[in-house]
């Protein structure tokens, strides 16, 4: 599904560049759940920003679903944030004036759905259990609301690849449990996953685990705990508590 | 995205920063409003004063001395004229001025003073002339009787007065056969003209006509007898141009000057004035129009800085739109819509408040004609503010157009 030859991503002038990523070499399969680790600054959310369309590489190749990305324009970029991917942030990243339901219908209003948009926001909306909520402003929210409302944003597109940036990283314990769960939820229903954290026990969920350390992945690792599904989410969630305490 | 989606989006930024919006909007109304204003008040100003030369008669030739008023209305006491009796004499022979071009030559000189009867005093402008003036003029006498050349040649101490004139100082009393005092003489009222109303910011009724030798000779300073003006009827329009020419020459020989360059008088024909007079407002209203137009701009340049401060505030709220499937047209068109909503609410809301400021123009300042708001200016007002509106929102909304999705989810 994506496939990442020799990215490099520098920023700043010429004269005093910074880099941010060199020579990154990735290749992540449809319906895979896709772990990037590593502390901070090493990359990692650079490396997703790129995977997510919202950048593009200074060096390199970028393929998403086959198209070089430096190929396409603003609109097509566009487009595949708008169908293809589902961001979710580590700071949410509501528009916090709007409502709840407002905020999950954003990817619909840009896609131009209008007859279906109700029914879709509706069922997003009831499916992280925030239907209670529809109307509130964003910004009123608990954290642990605020991240279920993005992951229902993150959904309402029926997107194949979701992006998620340290979804767990603002929230409390039992919040990010549920989180988890949402997401492992989705992979389970064959969509691609990708999952940038510092935190191992949560890279734990997932089927493979990249780890990234000043801007190159040095270690491709399988998590021993994705073998095994099912339980996945106990274990999981018993260790979030455990570091976040 | 949907045109409709466009428009609500638009509309959900602005009330949620309302405050500022409105703010906005009244720079955009005051602009509007004060170009309908002025424009309106130039243009009924304008107007008046085309119609108040209009007004006196499209077959009247005038002659001015030189360096005296252009706007031949006005009769006041200017440097000395050049004009004489003998002028006016040569102008009424035949054999100069042929009677089938014309029909009478009316000289006349003015002063401004009080007027006074019993208890009441009025200052009003005290016109000099001869019998001919009326009906050059479009005055009739509605009550008594005008003086005739017999008046004129014997200087006799009679007054017509103007519609004005005669309710101040005669309140309750019929005003004929009354004496009034002029420069401490004492004249009878002969007659009143009718009501003319006031043309331009002119008032018509306000005047008193005497015999003009006897304003020579009774109100004026010894010394200081002179004509103002001399109007030359025409027998038709069409003659008038040839009337003028006619009294050029005439006047030229009598002054013994032969070089036309040199002439120490002006022959005008009321068309002339009237153009004169279309300038005029033309000009007025451009140059209140232009300044009206300044306030505009400076409602645009307050929806330009509103907008590129929004364009800084909400790069978090850009981002996530672009992250979430906002194109940079989306985010451009978001931005320009929004100015565009200000420029619409501010310019319908300017003309309708500017047509309520000249309908209270017009009736609270009674002494300017009422003002006319006219299509042109509603139209000039509205399309500047919209102009004005979207090319103040247009850099802002490039700029927020340009930011990288992946900058703006940054600046949190």
């Amino acid at each position: 599904m994506i496939e990442l030859a020799s990215v490099g991503r520098t920023y700043g002038s010429a004269s005093a560049p910074v880099t941010a990523l060199r020579d990154v070499n990735l290749v992540i399969q449809r319906g895979e759940f896709v772990a990037i680790v590593g502390p901070s600054g090493s990359g990692k959310s650079t490396l997703l920003n790129l995977i997510g369309c919202l950048d593009q590489p200074s060096s390199g190749r970028l393929l998403f679903l086959g198209e070089d990305t430096s190929t396409l324009n603003d609109t097509k970029l566009s487009r595949i944030r708008n169908r293809s991917i589902g961001f979710v942030f580590q700071m949410f990243n509501l528009v916090p004036e709007l409502t709840v339901y407002e905020n999950i219908e954003l990817p619909l209003v840009y896609a131009g759905v209008t007859r279906q948009r109700r029914a879709l926001t509706t069922k997003v909306l009831e499916r992280v259990g925030m239907a209670h909520r529809a109307d509130h402003p964003a910004s009123l929210l608990s954290g642990g609301e605020q991240q279920r409302v993005a992951i229902a944003r993150a959904l309402v597109n029926d997107p194949a690849l979701i992006l998620a940036d340290e979804p767990t990283g603002s929230i409390d314990p039992v919040s990010a449990e549920q989180v988890m769960e949402l997401l492992g939820e989705l992979h389970d229903q064959a969509r691609t996953i990708v999952l940038v954290t510092h935190n191992m026990s949560v890279a734990a969920v997932a089927q493979r685990v990249v780890r990234i350390e000043a801007g190159t992945i040095n270690e491709i690792g399988h998590s021993p705990v994705a073998e095994t599904r099912g339980p996945a989410a106990q274990v999981t969630a018993a260790a979030i508590s455990a570091t976040v305490e | 995205m949907k045109f409709r989606d466009a428009i609500l989006v638009a509309y959900r930024g602005l009330t949620r920063h309302w405050v500022r919006a409105t703010l906005n909007v009244l720079g955009i109304v005051a602009g509007v409003a004060s170009v309908i204003m002025l424009v309106s008040v130039a243009h009924a100003v304008g107007g008046t004063a085309k119609a108040a030369v209009a007004g006196l008669g499209a077959n009247l030739v005038v002659v001015y001395p030189a360096g005296a008023s252009t706007s031949g209305v006005q009769l006041g006491i200017g440097t000395p004229s050049s004009l004489t009796s003998s002028d006016v004499t040569a102008l009424s022979n035949i054999a100069n001025v042929p009677d089938e071009v014309q029909n009478a030559v009316v000289p006349s000189a003015g002063v401004r003073q009080n007027v006074s009867a019993l208890d009441h005093s009025w200052q009003t402008d005290i016109i000099g002339t001869t019998a001919g003036f009326g009906i050059e003029r479009g005055y009739t006498i509605s009550e008594g009787t005008a003086f005739g050349p017999t008046a004129v040649s014997a200087a006799q101490l009679t007054v017509i007065l103007g519609q004005t004139v005669a309710r101040q100082i005669f309140p309750d009393v019929d005003p004929i056969g009354q004496n009034v005092l002029i420069n401490n003489e004492s004249f009878k009222v002969a007659g009143v003209y009718a009501a003319r109303g006031y043309s331009g910011v002119y008032n018509q009724d306000d005047l008193v006509v005497v015999p003009i030798t006897t304003l020579w000779q009774w109100v004026l300073p010894t010394g200081s007898a002179q004509i103002q003006q001399i109007l030359v009827q025409a027998s038709s329009t069409s003659t008038t141009t040839n009337v003028a020419t006619e009294v050029t020459n005439t006047l030229l020989r009598q002054h013994n000057i032969t070089d036309p360059a040199l002439a120490d008088f002006r022959v005008v024909t009321q068309q002339d004035l009237v153009a004169s007079a279309e300038r005029l407002g033309t000009v007025m209203q451009w140059m209140l129009g232009a300044v009206a137009i300044i306030a505009l701009l400076t409602g645009g340049i307050g929806i330009m800085s509103l907008m590129l401060a929004t364009v800084g505030e909400r790069a978090y709220e850009i981002g996530v739109r672009r992250a979430v499937g906002a194109s940079r047209e989306d985010i451009l068109g978001q931005f320009l819509i929004e100015a565009l909503l200000l420029a619409v609410v501010g310019g319908i809301a300017g003309i309708a408040l500017g047509f309520g400021g000249a309908t209270f123009m017009g009736d609270v300042l009674t002494d300017i004609p009422a003002p006319v708001v006219t299509g042109l200016a509603v139209l000039i007002a509205g399309g500047v503010a919209l102009v004005i509106g979207v090319g103040a929102g247009l850099y802002p909304a490039v700029r927020a157009s340009l930011l990288q999705p992946v900058e703006a989810v940054r600046r949190q």
